[in-house]
C-alpha cells in the first residue's frame, strides 16, 4: 500500500510542477509578445515618419523654391539722391 | 511547496509504521500454532509500534491476537482481558467479531456455557453482516460444539448442518469434509450410526475429490468400522481392503499392517479361517518390517486365536506364549522407545523452533531491507522532484531574463528612433524657420541693394562699388545658410554626394574665370559609396571652396589644381595654383585661411600650406576617414 501512496504522490507532485511552470511560461509569453508587437508598432510609426520627411527633404530645392521666388524687382522703392 | 512535502513524509512515516505492525501481526498469526512464545514476542512489538504510533484498530487488532495466542496456551483468563480491551477500543467491525469468537471460545473452556454462546452469536451477527461466509460457518461449528457439550444433540447437529450449508454454497470442500466428520461422531455417539455412517461416507467422497490420500484413508477405515458395528461384515472388510490399498499408495506400512490385523480379526471373529491366514500373514508381515510393536503384538494375538479357532491349542498355546513374553518385552522396550520418540520428538520440535525462529528473523529483516529501500527510493524521488524544481525555475528564470533583454533592446531602439525622429523635426523647423525667414530676408536685401544701385544713378562709383561688395558679402551669406540647411538636413554625404557638389562649384569657377584652366582629379581607389558625416562633408567642401577663391581673388593665377587622394587611414585633398605666391613670413594671414584651419580642426583633420612668391601656393588638407566630431 505505502510505495503506492508513494509513488502517486510522487506523480501527482511532479505532474502538478511541470503543469504549473509550464502555464507560468505560457502567460509570461504571451504577455511579453503583447509588449514586443507594441513597441515594434511605435518604432515602425517613427521609421515610416523619418522616412517620409526624408524622402521629401531629398526631393527639396533650395534654389528653386526659395531664391528665385524672392528675386522679384521692388517698385516701391523710390530714391531721391 | 514545503507543506506539500511535509504532508508527504507524514503519510509516508504512518504508512511505514502501520505496514510493519500488520506484518508482525500477520507472521505472529502463521507460527503461534507451532511458536507460540515467538508469536507472543512479535505480538507484543506489533502492539508497541502501534501504541507508538496511537493506531486504535492496530492496537486493537494486536491485543486481539495476543488474546487468540494467550487461549492457545491455556491462559484464557489473560486471554479474555486481552480480546475484551480490543472489543472496547476497536472501531473495526472485523477484529470486533475475532474478539467475540475468541471470547466465546475463551468462556467454552472455562466452562460458561452461556457467555460462550452470547459470545459466539455476536461474531456471527456480524459476520452475517459482512458476508463472510467461511468465518460464518466457523462459528456456527463452534457454536454446534457447545451444544455437543451441553448434551444437546439436536441443537448441535442443527449448528453444524448450518456451517455445512455454508461451505457447502462457499464450495469449501475441506471445510465441508471436516463438518461431516463432526456430525458423523455426534451420531455415532448418538448411537444413530445410519447417520453417522452417512456422513463418514460424504467425508470420504470429499476427501477423494480432494484427492488427499491421507483423508481418504482415514476416512475409509471409519466408514468400514461403522460397518464392522453394524455387522455388515462384508461392507466393512471392502472399506477395509479400500483403505490398505489407500495406505499402500502412500507407503504407509505400519497403516497396511494395522489394516490387514483388523480384517484378519473380523475374518477369525467370523469363522472365516482360511481367507483369514492369507490376512494374518500379511498383517505379521507388515507389522514387523515396520517395526510397530503394538501391531506385532495384535498380530501374535490374532495367531493365537487363529489356532484356537481350528482347534490346534499346541500352536495357539505357543503363539499366546510368544503372544505374552513379546508383551512383557516390550514393556522395556516401549518404554525406551517412548523415551527414544519423545527425544526425536523434542529435538525435531526443537530444530522447527529454530526453523521458524530464523524464518520470522528472515521476514523482519526483509522487512528492513524493504524500508530501507523504501527510503532509498523515496529520497531519489524527492531529489528528483527538487532537481525538476530546479531546473524549472531556473529555465523560467533564463525565460524571464531573455524576455527582459528583448524588451529592453526594443525600448532602446525605440528611444533611439523617437529621439531620431525629434531631433529630425526640430532641425526640420529650425531650417524652415533658417530658409523662410532669414533666407527671405537676404535675398530681400539683395534685391534692394540692386535695385539701389540702379535708383541711384548719380552715385560715385566708390558707393556702387560699396553697394556691390553688400550685395556679394549677402550672397555669400545665402550660400553658407544654403549649405548650412543643407548639411542640416542630411544625416550623412556619400563621398558621391560631395565629389558632385565640389565638381559642381568648380564649373561654375570654370565659367566665372574662362582665362583659368582647372584640374578636378579624384583618385580611382575611393569608394563612391564611403560616408561622411554632413558637418565633415560640409567642412571640407568649404575649405575647398575658400582655397578655389582665394587663387581666384589673390594669386592671379592661369592654372588651379584641386586633387582628392587616400592614404591607409586617412584622405589627402591638395589644391595647388601656380600664382603669384606669398611670403609666409611676411604675410599677415587674414580670415580666409585661419577659418579654414578652424574647420579643419574641427573635423579632427590638420592642414598645411606652402607658398612662396613666385612659386605658386599648395594647400594640403589630410582628413581622418572615420573622424571622430570634437566636442
Amino acid at each position: 500500500m505505502f510505495p503506492v501512496v508513494l509513488i502517486v504522490a510522487f506523480l501527482l507532485l511532479l505532474v502538478g510542477m511541470l503543469l504549473l511552470f509550464c502555464f507560468r511560461n505560457r502567460t509570461s509569453q504571451k504577455l511579453q509578445a503583447l509588449k514586443v508587437n507594441r513597441i515594434k508598432k511605435q518604432i515602425a510609426i517613427h521609421q515610416k515618419q523619418i522616412k517620409v520627411r526624408n524622402s521629401y527633404l531629398n526631393t527639396y530645392d533650395f534654389l528653386e523654391y526659395n531664391l528665385n521666388d524672392s528675386l522679384f524687382t521692388q517698385k516701391n522703392i523710390n530714391l531721391n539722391l | 511547496m514545503k507543506k506539500v512535502l511535509s504532508v508527504v513524509f507524514l503519510v509516508t512515516s504512518i504508512a511505514f509504521s502501520q505496514n510493519r505492525s500488520e506484518k508482525l501481526n500477520d507472521s505472529a498469526m502463521v507460527i503461534y500454532k507451532s511458536n507460540p512464545q515467538k508469536a507472543v514476542e512479535l505480538l507484543e512489538k506489533a502492539l508497541s509500534i502501534s501504541e507508538e504510533n496511537e493506531t486504535i484498530n492496530a492496537i486493537a487488532k494486536s491485543k486481539n491476537n495476543l488474546g487468540i495466542v494467550k487461549r492457545d496456551l491455556g491462559l484464557f483468563t489473560e486471554a479474555k482481558t486481552l480480546s475484551q480491551e480490543a472489543l472496547n477500543i476497536s472501531e473495526d467491525s472485523i477484529i470486533n467479531a475475532s474478539a467475540y469468537n475468541n471470547l466465546g471460545a475463551c468462556n467454552r473452556n472455562l466452562g460458561l456455557y452461556e457467555e460462550a454462546l452470547t459470545a459466539y452469536l455476536m461474531a456471527l451477527k456480524i459476520y452475517e453482516a459482512k458476508n463472510m461466509s467461511s468465518e460464518q460457518a466457523t462459528v456456527t461449528n463452534n457454536i454446534g460444539t457447545v451444544y455437543s457439550y451441553l448434551g444437546m444433540n439436536k441443537q448441535a447437529i442443527e449448528n453444524h448442518l448450518k456451517a455445512k450449508d455454508i461451505f457447502e454454497n462457499a464450495d469449501n470442500k475441506k471445510g465441508m469434509s471436516e463438518v461431516y466428520n463432526s456430525i458423523a461422531i455426534v451420531y455415532a455417539n448418538d448411537g444413530d450410526l445410519n447417520n453417522a455412517l452417512t456422513y463418514f461416507k460424504e467425508s470420504l467422497r470429499l476427501e477423494e475429490a480432494l484427492n488427499s490420500p491421507k483423508g481418504i484413508a482415514e476416512s475409509t477405515n471409519n466408514v468400514g468400522a461403522v460397518f464392522y458395528y453394524m455387522g455388515e461384515i462384508d461392507s466393512a472388510l471392502v472399506y477395509f481392503n479400500q483403505s490398505v490399498k489407500a495406505e499402500r499408495a502412500i507407503g504407509n506400512q505400519t497403516g497396511i499392517g494395522a489394516t490387514y490385523n483388523n480384517i484378519a480379526s473380523v475374518l477369525i471373529e467370523n469363522d472365516r479361517l482360511k481367507e483369514a491366514k492369507a490376512y494374518l500373514d500379511s498383517g505379521y508381515y507388515y507389522t514387523k518390517k515396520a517395526k510397530s510393536v503394538a501391531d506385532i503384538e495384535t498380530a501374535l494375538h490374532n495367531y493365537s486365536q487363529y489356532y484356537e479357532a481350528k482347534k490346534q491349542p499346541q500352536k495357539a498355546l505357543d503363539y499366546y506364549k510368544s503372544f505374552t513374553v513379546f508383551k512383557d518385552s516390550i514393556l522395556n522396550i516401549a518404554t525406551n522407545s517412548k523415551v527414544a520418540e519423545l527425544e526425536i520428538q523434542y529435538q525435531t520440535e526443537k530444530k522447527e523452533n529454530q526453523i521458524l525462529a530464523q524464518h520470522a528473523q528472515l521476514a523482519e529483516k526483509e522487512l528492513q531491507v524493504k524500508q530501507k529501500n523504501t527510503i532509498i527510493y523515496g529520497s531519489l524521488g524527492l531529489a528528483f522532484l527538487l532537481g525538476m524544481l530546479g531546473y524549472l525555475l531556473y529555465n523560467q528564470q533564463k525565460l524571464k531574463n531573455r524576455q527582459l533583454k528583448k524588451e529592453g533592446e526594443l525600448k532602446t531602439a525605440l528611444a533611439k528612433i523617437e529621439t531620431q525622429n525629434r531631433l529630425q523635426e526640430q532641425r526640420l523647423r529650425i531650417s524652415r524657420d533658417l530658409h523662410d525667414n532669414i533666407g527671405a530676408q537676404l535675398t530681400f536685401i539683395i534685391s534692394s541693394i540692386d535695385n539701389l544701385k540702379f535708383g541711384l544713378k548719380n552715385a560715385t562709383l566708390k558707393t556702387k562699388e560699396k553697394l556691390s561688395s553688400i550685395s556679394e558679402f549677402t550672397s555669400q551669406t545665402i550660400y553658407e545658410l544654403r549649405d548650412t540647411i543643407w548639411a542640416m538636413n542630411k544625416e550623412a554625404i556619400t563621398f558621391e554626394d560631395l565629389q558632385a557638389r565640389i565638381t559642381n562649384f568648380i564649373n561654375q569657377a570654370s565659367e566665372a574665370s574662362q582665362d583659368v584652366e582647372f584640374t578636378f582629379y579624384v583618385s580611382e581607389t575611393i569608394s563612391a559609396q564611403h560616408t561622411f558625416t554632413s558637418v565633415v562633408g560640409m567642412n571640407i567642401y568649404r575649405i575647398i571652396q575658400e582655397a578655389v577663391n582665394n587663387a581666384l581673388k589673390y594669386a592671379d593665377a592661369t592654372a588651379i589644381y584641386v586633387e582628392i587622394s587616400e592614404d591607409i587611414d586617412t584622405f589627402l585633398i591638395e589644391v595647388s595654383d601656380d600664382g603669384k605666391g606669398f611670403n609666409i613670413a611676411e604675410t599677415e594671414l587674414g580670415n580666409g585661411l585661419n577659418n579654414m584651419k578652424k574647420r579643419a580642426r574641427e573635423i579632427n583633420g590638420s592642414m598645411e600650406y606652402h607658398a612662396a612668391a613666385d612659386t605658386g601656393t599648395q594647400i594640403i588638407l589630410t582628413v581622418p576617414k572615420n573622424p571622430e566630431r570634437k566636442e
